[in-house]
């Protein structure tokens, strides 16, 4: 069930994990001329949709870490940003068709994912997959976290996992959600949802290792 | 740190793992797991914890983003523009084409005031004033809107 407050919400209500809707309150002050980073994401999809574009600016603001973190597990370094932007573009054109029937945070998902598939699709048109690693050390900077070879390698065996194994390990990893609540994302008991993320690990791990 | 051990099955083991890896509690596996698949799950599990992943957006980073997709939304709302106006042709005056649809409008003017002046050539039911008796074809009634239609496309036809 998705709600969308008709005013604000109150100043108590916080929000952690973007990926979590805060739940909704009712309240009677008028907000037409600030959103408060506390309100509810479907509010700001009603705020946009009525022409409020500040509302969007405050979507942006609540989703560009995560958008930007999922990605980056999935996309090469120097494409990174064009994904996350090309997600955003893809969020503006279609936030107006968007009508509730699940969470903002899941049709967010779902859409990041789109967009990251269709990176792929386009780049293996261009060039030979295989090639691909290559490309992008070529322009990679060093960095002291993480070695390229290390991080090509976490990418390509990402990259390469069965939607379902890559989507677990997202969920987990990259939005920063609990069990509980990655069991309730995928509609699957805790046990099931344990179970999955251990043989998401392990076809990861079997990805891996040709390169350990 | 948790070993592992029998009375947690392998699913619960590597979830409380994942979980104290991400919370900054773990950072070695070699201790935690005597068994060697779950050491290589462990493995996994602190490779993907890596701070790389988990770097945070700087605040320059996120406003020049924003501002890019602004440009780029501003961009892509203009050639979204164009292409409809393009698809329904509602930009005849702005490309030189007034004399082109004039002409249209004129021929077609033509043709109606040939219609409303000899009305026999619709009605088909009688012979003209001074016709001595001549029918007009079926052929001849459809020649009228044909040419009209013809004459309106040449007219509007795109020049490359």
């Amino acid at each position: 069930m998705v709600y969308f407050p008709s005013e604000t919400e109150p100043d108590t209500v916080k929000t952690s994990n973007p990926f979590q809707t805060p739940p909704a309150t009712n309240s009677t002050e008028n907000t037409s001329m600030t959103i408060r980073p506390d309100v509810s994401d479907e509010y700001l999809v009603q705020r946009y949709k009525d022409g409020d574009a500040d509302a969007f600016e405050s979507l942006y603001q609540r989703y560009l870490p995560l958008v930007y973190k999922r990605v980056r597990f999935v996309v090469p370094e120097p494409d990174i940003e064009d994904v996350t932007q090309e997600v955003f573009i893809a969020v503006l054109k279609s936030l107006h068709a968007f009508r509730g029937d699940s969470q903002f945070s899941t049709w967010l998902r779902t859409l990041v994912n789109y967009k990251v598939a269709e990176f792929y699709r386009k780049r293996n048109r261009k060039q030979d997959p295989r090639e691909a690693p290559l490309a992008d050390a070529e322009v990679l900077p060093e960095e002291d976290d993480l070695p390229i070879e290390e991080r090509i390698a976490l990418r390509t065996a990402m990259s390469s996992l069965p939607e379902k194994y890559q989507e677990v390990i997202l969920l987990r990893f990259a939005d920063g959600m609990s069990f509980e609540e990655i069991a309730r994302v995928i509609g699957a008991n805790l046990e099931a949802t344990k179970s999955l993320f251990r043989r998401s690990l392990s076809a990861l791990r079997k990805n891996l290792e040709p390169k350990l | 740190m948790i070993n592992f051990n029998s009375s947690l099955n392998r699913d619960e083991w590597l979830a409380l793992f994942t979980d104290q890896a991400l919370e900054g509690k773990v950072a070695d596996q070699t201790l935690a797991a005597s068994d060697p698949e779950m050491r290589a799950l462990a493995d996994v599990v602190l490779r993907l914890n890596n701070p790389f992943f988990q770097k945070n957006l700087e605040a320059a980073t996120v406003k020049r983003m924003q501002t890019e997709i602004r440009a780029r939304w501003r961009k892509e709302q203009l050639s979204r523009k164009s292409s409809w106006t393009d698809i329904f042709r509602l930009d005849w005056l702005n490309r030189s084409k007034v004399g082109q649809f004039a002409g249209a409008v004129a021929m077609v003017a033509i043709v109606g005031m040939l219609i409303l002046s000899f009305p026999g050539i619709l009605s088909g039911n009688g012979s003209m004033t001074g016709s001595a008796g001549l029918q007009p074809s079926g052929a001849f009634l459809w020649t009228i809107p044909l040419a009209a239609i013809l004459a309106m496309s040449w007219l509007l036809r795109r020049k490359p």
